[in-house]
């Protein structure tokens, strides 16, 4: 094959480019540790990387929304606690002072202390987290239960609880309808004072947890024992229905704590799969460098031996 | 023959040898001359003449100078450095794109999980201001992202712009360089062949080739014809057609090359199938690949912004106002991307934000705590827009669509390059100079000249021995 003079030094030009290019590559990958830098480096793995970034954004979102849930959820429960605490002690005082043995006054004397166990009721049903009411569905800006109506703890809030997305697609439930706990509509209340009909039997009367906590008031002021007596299982119910809601607020937790849970994991296999398409192994990228480096020294020690074998150099 | 006939004939052959060093000089000369092809002595020997019964020999005499070319090879080069330069162009055309990292935070897959990421926080959290600011945020980010790229496309189809005027020039004086060196040539036919001419004209009908795909036709007087590949005429026996760069009305002003014929009568606009080369693959690159993915984002971006407005739009702000959109958008895709932003109603507003989802019949104000709407809108982030992917793994998809094509591009360019180095060796292994081999054709020049010197030497002796006959 005739070989001409540009053919030598073309060919030199274009294998020592091409040295270089491998070489620059190298080092930019070695460098970066990035195996995909630009789309077209690889589209298909672009696309992946794209996305899985999305993914992890999205995850991240997930985590961020829970964790702050989470603490909400926890300040209901201790919320609630705290409620049920003081509903313990209205009902102890209601069977303490239930018995025949207590007399008129000492009675009237326990209307303060039940005030002041209402109160502390009230102030934990109206318990606010981050400047968030509760237990007042969607009316978190203002109380949940009113202390100043007659009788106070008349019910403020809506029917609307607050909902998060834990999942893509997927909702859960983050607050109590305490609006259900404080009145049921099977715990009723059996008058004594209320008898008709005949044989005389008392007429069971729906009463809602305060309803019942102002019956108690009144019937401590009337020196009314068979009416207190008659008020301790209502109260007793509730107290039930308290630990109940804590439970439903336990649940929400144990299932936003869960789905935060699975958003950090999605999060880190979907990070780790992103690494294992754009990221680079560094021994596999700096053996590449060494192996350009390589090359581009062959190319150009192989040029210049070829430029110096010329009849040029022999004939003088 | 007379001693006399042999001096006579001894001066033609040191002509011969001079002539042929001469060519070996001139193709040293020329051995790094673009589109130079080297040229042959073709040293022929002169008929004998009878001499008492015998032919005595005429010499040598240097018939011609010929350039080697390798017709076959040069007939494919034309296309191979069309299709070459096509890719080259292409390839080019789209380096100037600069659009995020796939891993990029600013990417529009990541904006878009982001602004997700902080409606999801406003509908646990609908009453917070900072929350809301940080919708609003997140919104303009994508907005700002969107737009770059947008930005980043139109850019580039404008440097391309740039790019196709500013080798219109250059193919119209080739063109008309090309016509001026027939005319050059057909008259220095007469005395021989105008080899160098002839290098001149390749020269140019390669470059135009380069440019625009010409083919080129060699006319039975010697005339080169040039067309495009659509079969236009750009070098006719008559001239040389003009190319213009006018602003395109139909393709957003850019620019469209008009050819007008060489008489000036009539101009027809080229589409890029017409052409060829460099030109063929910058149009490629602005008309396809650009155009394309500007296409796709605007899409995107349309159906995007609709698909939030709509539920955007159904909710309510905290001051119970409704029916805002949250980004604008027109009646149609084109030109979303590059307008893309938050309707003016809501930028630098959160109260704007209708994240509740009904009103209180009491105040006439959606609850503090309602979200519901915010988190509706959260479904938009997992549902198919309606070209049938959800927004993220469509920008996903822009992503590898773009970076497909400039890595086809790439790869093209590398393909038709090994070809067209393929040929352009093969045309150098016929017309190109190797020194050596030129060196060895000026010491056989030299040694013959040295020799036929000697012969007039022998020569001159013989006549002056008759001479001294005579005294």
């Amino acid at each position: 094959m005739r070989i001409s003079e540009r053919q030598i030094f073309d060919g030199a030009n274009l294998r020592s480019q091409q040295a270089r290019s491998r070489m620059d590559e190298a080092t930019e990958v070695a460098s970066t540790g990035l195996k995909i830098r630009t789309a077209d480096d690889d589209p298909t793995g672009a696309a992946f990387v794209a996305r899985a970034r999305a993914d992890e954004v999205r995850a991240q979102s997930f985590i961020d929304t829970l964790g702050s849930t989470v603490d909400m959820t926890q300040a209901a429960d201790q919320a609630l606690g705290d409620a049920g605490n003081a509903l313990q002690s209205i009902y102890e005082l209601a069977v303490q002072v239930g018995t025949d043995t207590v007399a008129a006054p000492e009675r009237k004397t326990m209307i303060a202390q039940l005030d002041n166990m209402r109160g502390l009721l009230l102030e934990n049903m109206n318990r606010k987290f981050d400047n968030r009411t509760l237990f007042a569905g969607s009316r978190e800006d203002g109380l949940a239960f009113d202390p100043t109506s007659v009788p106070p703890g008349a019910f403020l809030g809506d029917t609307n609880l607050r909902s998060v997305e834990t999942a893509p697609g997927v909702t859960q439930v983050v607050q109590h309808r305490a609006d259900l706990t404080t009145n049921d509509a099977t715990i009723t209340f059996d008058d004594p004072n209320n008898l008709t009909g005949t044989p005389p039997a008392p007429t069971p009367t729906q009463v809602s947890m305060f309803q019942a906590i102002e019956n108690l008031r009144v019937a401590l002021n009337n020196n009314d024992g068979p009416a207190i007596r008659a008020l301790v299982n209502p109260l007793s119910q509730y107290i039930g229905k308290i630990a109940d809601a804590r439970a439903e607020v336990g649940a929400q937790q144990v299932a936003i704590d869960g789905a935060k849970n699975v958003s950090t994991l999605v999060r880190d296999s979907t990070r780790e799969s992103r690494a294992h398409v754009e990221d680079a192994d560094s021994v596999e990228a700096f053996s590449d460098l060494q192996f350009a480096q390589r090359s581009l020294e062959a190319a150009l020690n192989s040029s210049a031996k070829g430029f110096s074998l010329s009849l040029l150099d022999v004939v003088r | 023959m007379s001693l006399l006939g042999t001096l006579q004939q001894s001066a033609i052959g040191l002509a011969a040898h001079r002539g042929a060093s001469n060519v070996a000089s001139t193709n040293l000369q020329n051995v790094n001359t673009p589109g130079y092809a080297r040229q042959r002595a073709e040293l022929v020997s002169v008929e004998g003449t009878p001499y008492r019964g015998v032919i005595l020999g005429g010499g040598v005499h240097l018939r011609t100078v010929e350039q080697l070319r390798d017709a076959f090879v040069e007939r494919q080069l034309p296309q191979a450095r069309s299709d070459r330069y096509a890719a080259q162009g292409r390839a080019d055309g789209l380096s100037t794109l600069a659009l995020q990292e796939p891993s990029s935070p600013d990417s529009v897959a990541s904006r878009i999980a982001s602004f997700f990421g902080a409606m999801r926080q406003l509908a646990a959290n609908p009453n917070d201001d900072s929350v809301r600011q940080a919708v609003l945020g997140e919104a303009q980010n994508l907005s700002q992202s969107i737009r770059r790229d947008a930005q980043s496309l139109n850019n580039a189809s404008t440097a391309i712009d740039t790019q196709l005027a500013d080798r219109i020039p250059r193919i119209n004086e080739l063109s008309q360089s090309v016509v001026r060196l027939n005319k050059a040539i057909r008259e220095a036919s007469t005395q021989g062949t105008p080899n160098e001419l002839l290098d001149q004209r390749q020269r140019a009908v390669d470059e135009l080739s380069e440019l625009t795909g010409i083919i080129p036709l060699q006319t039975p007087n010697g005339d080169v014809t040039l067309s495009l590949p659509n079969g236009a005429a750009i070098v006719s026996v008559a001239g040389a057609a003009t190319l213009s760069a006018q602003p395109d009305p139909a393709n957003n002003g850019h620019v469209a090359v008009v050819l007008t014929k060489s008489d000036g009568n009539g101009s027809v606009t080229l589409s890029r199938n017409d052409l060829g080369g460099t030109m063929r693959g910058l149009l490629d690159a602005r008309d396809v690949d650009v155009a394309n993915a500007t296409a796709s984002l605007d899409n995107l971006a349309f159906e995007f912004a609709n698909a939030v407005n709509a539920v955007h739009g159904a909710g309510f702000a905290p001051d119970g106002s409704t029916g805002r959109p949250l980004f604008t958008v027109g009646a149609t895709a084109p030109g979303t991307a590059l307008n893309f932003g938050l309707a003016a109603a809501v930028a630098g507003n959160p109260a704007a934000l209708q994240a509740a989802s009904a009103l209180d019949a009491t105040t006439g104000r959606p609850a503090a705590g309602d979200g519901r709407n915010a988190l509706a809108l959260l479904a938009v982030e997992r549902t198919n827009l309606p070209s049938g992917t959800t927004p993220a793994t469509t920008a996903a998809t822009l992503v590898s669509e773009l970076g497909n094509s400039i890595a086809t591009a790439k790869s093209e360019s590398e393909a038709t390059g090994l070809r067209l180095e393929h040929l352009n060796a093969l045309r150098e292994q016929t017309s190109g100079v190797s020194v050596d081999e030129e060196m060895v054709e000026l010491m056989r020049s030299q040694r013959a000249f040295e020799a036929v010197s000697k012969v007039i030497k022998v020569v001159d002796d013989m006549l002056g021995t008759l001479l001294a006959l005579k005294q």
